[in-house]
């Protein structure tokens, strides 16, 4: 698992984190039961303040994401109806690209539309054909 | 070891719940040790010099120069000063930000650090006056000795106390200048040419009051120069009287008034920059 | 490019100054400090949550250093008092300084001839919780020799060595005045790991001012502007995150948008038709005032540390 964390962005870095782990979980690079980095572990590594990964961990436990083993660390729970995980990351995604849409002046129509055309599979197949 | 008062009990291993800091503060025998360590550390090499300057000197001048005279109390005053500055140089008030930033009161802090320079002081002193004591003693001719009826009727022994109050007065008083101001040589050497430029000036507009109070001040009795300098002059005669002993009172008088001075001067607060 | 001629907002009175905390590590009233004529702070009432990281910023000369000073005895405040870990400095800074691990601006340490080891050990031995385990992992990383003395030492040396200092002995509180100055760009970046990693081990409360805003962004979570010894603002990192934002907008051709006086902005770059405005101020309400001045508002975006301490130093020189 790796985090990657922006202080320019619009959600606060404990939620970035937060979401980074979530992240992780619904692609498999963090599988349940598995370890998440110490507290002192990923502030260091993210430079950041150790209160907020300790906010970020404690509402990770809050929302049932992650458990806590005494002494021994915080652990990812089981990962319950993947779908739904997988569909509110895909929303998030959707709402990024729309913001940076809409700042360029393109509705949301015109941004899936784009999307379709720019689909990757399209190129790979027209190479085989050439 | 070092000691401090009030400290937490030390949990072993590293395991357990680290400690924090506390407002426990070292105490005074602590910051006395640190204090004459870390003066042994950064002026060292100068008081090797010293001690090796000071015991050749005796080693190689004529024997009768190491007395409670002349030569000798010269230069144990000028290094009292000399040393004063030492153990500030490089911290003027304004500069003394590291040894400022350490838990330890201000002005007790600067007063160990006076008392740590006394010490090396006195024992520099008792190197180079062992060695010109001991040539003393081995030189004097022993018929001369017995003639007297021992040693200490040759040069009283209380004449030899002035090898040391000498020094350690000017110690004292130019420490009390090195505590408080940025300048301590200038202001040590400006205050005396003033008190001098102002006896004289008292004397030439015969100026009662003023050249009086100056003159029992530096040069009476019981004045600094009885003080620093009032066995000199006074040769051994075998057999003859002693002058009075009232540079022994002028001297212990002058040793507590600049005593007296670096604690007043530890009072003043000056700001770092 | 378009120049407003708007009147620059009234900030003072919009920037929040206080903090609430209870028992604060550190807390000014009425903070004065003056050299002669020259006035170094101002009535700084300043609050420094206890395990906060509060970042000081604020131009060469805008008090700072004067600031930390006072609250390590060093110098004394003209009027006004300071409490550091609930006591008075002025009255008791040994004890003050025994909690304290403190990076003066200075690099110099006035003994040239001293070891650094030798300097450690003289150290270590004021501090009842000096831990010399952790001293030695400190010196490895920070790759400090004992043996050099300290004339022989860079600045950056020189610095790492204060480092050490600073933090061997766990203390409640740092202040760090430019604790990475002179330091190379690998080393700073280790050293702020370092930081985090210490505060995760050994919790305590910062206060840090650096003219690097940039490289505290993630840690800190409490800022405070000092401009010409006044304190501007002091506010938590999430509320400054909230309320100062850069909105991305396209102005009415008939101009109309100059109806935005009454926003408080702080920074606006024209382009023609399209306007990138720093303004202070809740999102929704700025948004709505600026659609409702016919404006559109294409995108909102919070602003980095450095960019927000630039944006609040430029406008406490009246500069919008």
């Amino acid at each position: 698992m790796l985090i990657h964390i922006d202080p320019a962005e619009d959600r606060p870095i404990y939620q970035q984190i937060m979401d980074e782990v979530q992240r992780a979980r619904v692609m498999g690079t963090l599988p349940p039961d598995g370890a998440l980095p110490s507290v002192r572990q990923l502030a260091g590594e993210l430079r950041v303040n150790p209160n907020t990964v300790q906010q970020a961990y404690r509402e990770l436990e809050r929302e049932g994401a992650v458990y806590v083993k005494r002494g021994q660390g915080t652990f990812a729970a089981a990962l319950e109806g993947s779908a739904g995980a997988r569909r509110r990351l895909l929303a998030e995604v959707a709402g990024r690209a729309l913001r940076d849409a809409h700042r360029h002046g393109f509705s949301a129509d015109e941004l899936a539309e784009a999307v379709r055309a720019a689909n990757p599979e399209r190129p790979r197949r027209a190479r085989r054909h050439a | 070891m070092s000691t401090l008062s009030a400290a937490p009990p030390r949990k072993q291993g590293g395991a357990g719940q680290p400690e924090t800091a506390t407002a426990a503060t070292p105490s005074i025998r602590t910051v006395l040790r640190r204090q004459l360590a870390l003066i042994a550390h950064t002026r060292g090499r100068a008081m090797f010099t010293f001690v090796l300057m000071g015991g050749l000197a005796i080693l190689l001048m004529p024997e009768t120069l190491f007395d409670a005279q002349s030569t000798t109390l010269a230069a144990g005053f000028i290094l009292g000063g000399v040393w004063a500055l030492g153990v500030w140089s490089g911290e003027a008030p304004s500069e003394r930000v590291y040894h400022r930033m350490l838990p330890v009161g201000r002005r007790r802090h600067d007063l160990l650090r006076v008392l740590a320079g006394l010490g090396w002081l006195l024992a520099m002193l008792a190197v180079v006056y062992t060695v010109g004591g001991t040539r003393l003693m081995t030189s004097w001719h022993p018929e001369h000795v017995a003639q007297a009826g021992g040693v200490w009727q040759i040069v009283p022994g209380r004449y030899w106390i002035n090898l040391l109050t000498a020094p350690l007065t000017t110690y004292l008083a130019v420490s009390a200048f090195a505590v408080a101001v940025e300048r301590p040589g200038l202001w040590m050497v400006l205050t005396l040419g003033a008190s001098l430029g102002l006896l004289r000036l008292a004397e030439f507009l015969e100026l009662g009051p003023l050249r009086a109070v100056l003159h029992f001040l530096l040069a009476g009795p019981h004045g600094l120069g009885e003080a620093l300098v009032g066995t000199v002059g006074y040769v051994p005669i075998i057999g003859g009287q002693t002058p009075p002993d009232r540079w022994l009172y002028a001297a212990l008088a002058w040793l507590a008034l600049a005593a007296l001075g670096v604690i007043l001067s530890s009072r003043v607060y000056r700001d770092v920059r | 490019m378009s120049a407003s001629t708007l009147a620059p907002p009234a900030l003072a009175g919009v920037l929040p100054q206080r903090l609430e905390a209870d028992a604060p590590a550190v807390a000014t009233a009425g903070l004065s400090k003056r050299y002669g004529a020259r006035t170094a702070l101002e009535d700084v009432d300043l609050t420094v949550p206890d395990g906060a990281v509060y970042l000081l910023a604020g131009a060469n000369g805008a008090g700072k250093t004067s600031l930390l000073r006072i609250l390590q005895e060093l110098a004394r405040p003209t009027a006004g008092s300071a409490r550091v870990l609930g006591i008075d400095p002025a009255a008791d800074g040994a004890a003050v300084r025994a909690q304290t691990g403190y990076v003066p601006e200075r690099h110099d340490v006035p003994y040239g001839t001293l070891r650094v080891g030798r300097l450690v050990t003289h150290h270590a031995a004021h501090y009842a919780s000096w831990d010399a385990a952790y001293a030695a992992h400190l010196m490895a990383r920070l790759e400090i020799e004992p043996e050099p003395r300290f004339a022989e030492l860079s600045k950056g040396q020189a610095r790492r060595v204060q480092l050490l200092l600073a933090l061997a002995h766990r203390p409640r509180l740092l202040l760090l005045d430019e604790p990475t100055d002179g330091l190379d760009p690998l080393v700073r970046d280790m050293v702020l790991e370092l930081l985090a990693e210490h505060l995760a081990d050994h919790p305590a409360t910062v206060l840090v001012s650096t003219h690097l805003v940039g490289e505290v962004d993630r840690l800190a979570d409490h800022v405070g502007v000092l401009t010409r010894g006044h304190l501007l603002t002091q506010i938590s990192r999430a509320e400054l995150h909230r309320l100062l934002r850069r909105y991305h907008f396209e102005a009415p051709e008939d101009g109309t948008a100059a109806d935005a006086g009454a926003l408080h902005v702080l920074h606006r770059t024209n382009g023609g038709a399209e306007r990138a405005w720093t303004v202070w101020g809740a999102e929704a309400e700025v948004v709505a005032h600026l659609t409702a001045a016919g404006c559109r508002v294409r995108q909102v975006e919070p602003l980095r540390l450095e960019e927000a301490a630039v944006a609040l130093l430029r406008a406490g020189r009246g500069r919008p």
